[in-house]
C-alpha cells in the first residue's frame, strides 16, 4: 500500500497516471528487471527522437543505448517532477545534442540526404516521396521551437504537458507554438502548391 | 522565452488535434469562433504529417536491448543519497557562508589587529624600578611678622617670642615714622598700630594669618595668650 505525501496528492493527472512510475518504483526497490521494461517501452521512440537530430539510423542507435545508460544510473534519484516519458527523452535529446557537438564536422547535409533516399525508390512512388520531401523541407524550415513542439506532438504522440516539459516552456505556450508551426506549414504547402500548378 | 498571445485562434491546432488537452471554456470559444475552412485545412495538414514514413530504417531493437542490458550490467545502482541533499545543502551552505562573512566583516575588523598586537608585541617591563614614596617632609608652619618668618613647629616658645620680640622692634620703628606723619598730616588711621600698644603684631598686614593651617593658628593662638597673660598680670 502506498502513502502518498502532500506533494504527491497535488500532481497533475498526467504524473498520477504515468504508466511507468510502477517500473520506477519497482527499480528504486532493487528490480533490476524493471528497467528492462522500460527499454522495450521506450527505445523505439527515444531512438526517433535521436534520429530527427542526428540524421544517421547508426548514430541515432548509439545515442539511444548512451542515453539509457544514463537514465540507469538516474532512474534511482528520479525525482517524479515530470513524466518518466518525457523525462527519457530529455535525456536523449540532451544525448543527441552532445553527439552533435562532438562530431559536428561529420554531419552530413540534409540535401544530400534526401537526395540519396530520392534515388533509391521506384518511379512509381516518386510523387509521394516529393510530397514527403517537401513535407519534411516544410518542417525543416520552421523556427528551432516551432518545429520541436510540432515533431514531438505529431511524430512522437506527446501530449502538450509533455512538449512543454521537453521544450522548457508552459503548456499553453506550446499549444501556441503548436499552431504556429501548423499555420505556418499551410502557408508554405500552398505556397509550393501554387507555384506547382 | 516570451509567453505568447493566447486568443482562441492560437488554440485552434491545439483544438483539432487534441480537443481533450482544452479545457471546456476554450473548447467552446474555439468552436463558436474558429473559421471551418481554417479547422478542416488544419486537420489536413497534421494527417499529411502523420502520414509520413518514418525516417530512416529501424534497428533491431532486440539487439539493441540486448546491447542496453550488457552495458548497464545486472545489479541496480546504489542510490545516490547527495543528488537529493543538493537540493538543500546548497542553500544551506550559501547561507552558512554568508553569515560568517558577515560575522567577520561586522565584528572582526578590529580584533585582528588587536590580537596580533597582544601576541606579537611583549609586555614592556618596567625599566626603572618603582620608586618608594618620599618620605614625608616635617611640617613646617611659619609666621611672617614683618617679613620676618617664626617657624612655629621647629622653634620653642623662647625663640618664637624672641622672634616676635624682634618684629616688636621692628614695628614700633615703622610706628614712630608713622607716629611723625600723623603729626604733620594728621592722618587718621585706626588699623595702624599704636606705639606702645600691646599688638605683637602689627595690625596692617594680617593677610599672613589666611595661610596658616589649623595646627599653626592653634599655636600661635597659644603662644599669644601664653605671651599676654604675664603682661596682664604685671598691669
Amino acid at each position: 500500500m502506498h502513502v502518498y505525501a502532500p506533494s504527491a496528492l497535488l500532481m497533475s493527472e498526467a504524473l498520477a497516471s504515468d504508466p511507468d512510475l510502477d517500473l520506477v518504483d519497482s527499480f528504486q526497490t532493487g528490480d533490476r528487471r524493471a528497467f528492462d521494461t522500460l527499454v522495450r517501452r521506450h527505445q523505439k521512440g527515444m531512438w526517433r527522437v535521436a534520429r530527427r537530430y542526428l540524421r544517421s539510423d547508426a548514430d541515432a542507435a548509439d545515442v539511444t543505448q548512451q542515453a539509457f545508460v544514463r537514465a540507469f544510473k538516474g532512474l534511482g534519484s528520479f525525482r517524479r517532477a515530470a513524466t518518466v516519458r518525457s523525462w527519457l527523452y530529455r535525456i536523449a535529446i540532451n544525448c543527441a545534442l552532445s553527439w552533435l557537438r562532438d562530431h559536428r564536422r561529420e554531419q552530413p547535409t540534409e540535401i544530400a540526404d534526401d537526395a540519396i533516399a530520392a534515388d533509391a525508390i521506384a518511379p512509381t512512388k516518386l510523387a509521394d516521396v516529393q510530397d514527403s520531401a517537401r513535407l519534411r523541407a516544410a518542417v525543416a524550415q520552421l523556427p528551432p521551437k516551432q518545429r520541436m513542439v510540432l515533431e514531438l506532438r505529431v511524430f512522437d504522440d506527446l501530449s502538450f504537458k509533455e512538449v512543454a516539459e521537453l521544450a522548457d516552456c508552459t503548456e499553453n505556450t506550446a499549444k501556441v507554438n503548436f499552431h504556429y508551426a501548423v499555420k505556418r506549414l499551410r502557408d508554405i504547402l500552398s505556397e509550393a502548391g501554387g507555384a506547382d500548378a | 522565452m516570451a509567453q505568447m498571445r493566447s486568443d482562441d485562434d492560437e488554440l485552434l491546432s491545439a483544438y483539432v488535434d487534441g480537443v481533450a488537452e482544452l479545457t471546456p471554456a476554450e473548447r467552446e470559444r474555439v468552436r463558436t469562433g474558429a473559421d471551418p475552412a481554417s479547422l478542416a485545412s488544419t486537420r489536413d495538414v497534421l494527417d499529411q504529417l502523420r502520414a509520413l514514413p518514418p525516417e530512416g530504417d529501424e534497428p533491431d531493437w532486440a539487439a539493441m536491448e540486448r546491447a542496453i542490458g550488457a552495458a548497464v550490467g545486472d545489479r541496480v545502482p546504489a542510490k545516490r543519497w547527495w543528488r537529493g541533499a543538493v537540493l538543500w545543502l546548497v542553500p544551506a551552505a550559501a547561507v552558512a557562508a554568508a553569515g560568517i562573512a558577515i560575522a567577520v566583516i561586522g565584528h572582526g575588523g578590529d580584533a585582528p589587529e588587536a590580537r596580533d598586537h597582544v601576541a606579537i608585541v611583549p609586555p614592556v617591563a618596567p625599566t626603572t624600578a618603582p620608586q618608594p614614596p618620599e618620605a614625608a617632609e616635617p611640617h613646617h608652619s611659619f609666621v611672617y611678622v614683618d617679613g620676618q618668618p617664626i617657624d612655629l613647629d621647629g622653634a620653642t616658645e623662647e625663640q618664637i617670642l624672641d622672634g616676635l620680640a624682634k618684629a616688636k622692634l621692628t614695628a614700633d620703628d615703622g610706628d614712630d615714622d608713622d607716629k611723625a606723619k600723623d603729626a604733620k598730616g594728621k592722618d587718621d588711621d585706626d588699623d595702624d598700630a599704636a606705639p606702645g600698644d600691646d599688638n605683637l603684631i602689627g595690625t596692617a598686614n594680617l593677610a599672613w594669618v589666611d595661610h596658616l593651617d589649623t595646627g599653626g593658628l592653634d599655636k600661635l593662638e597659644q603662644v599669644l595668650v601664653d605671651h599676654a597673660a604675664p603682661k596682664r598680670k604685671g598691669t
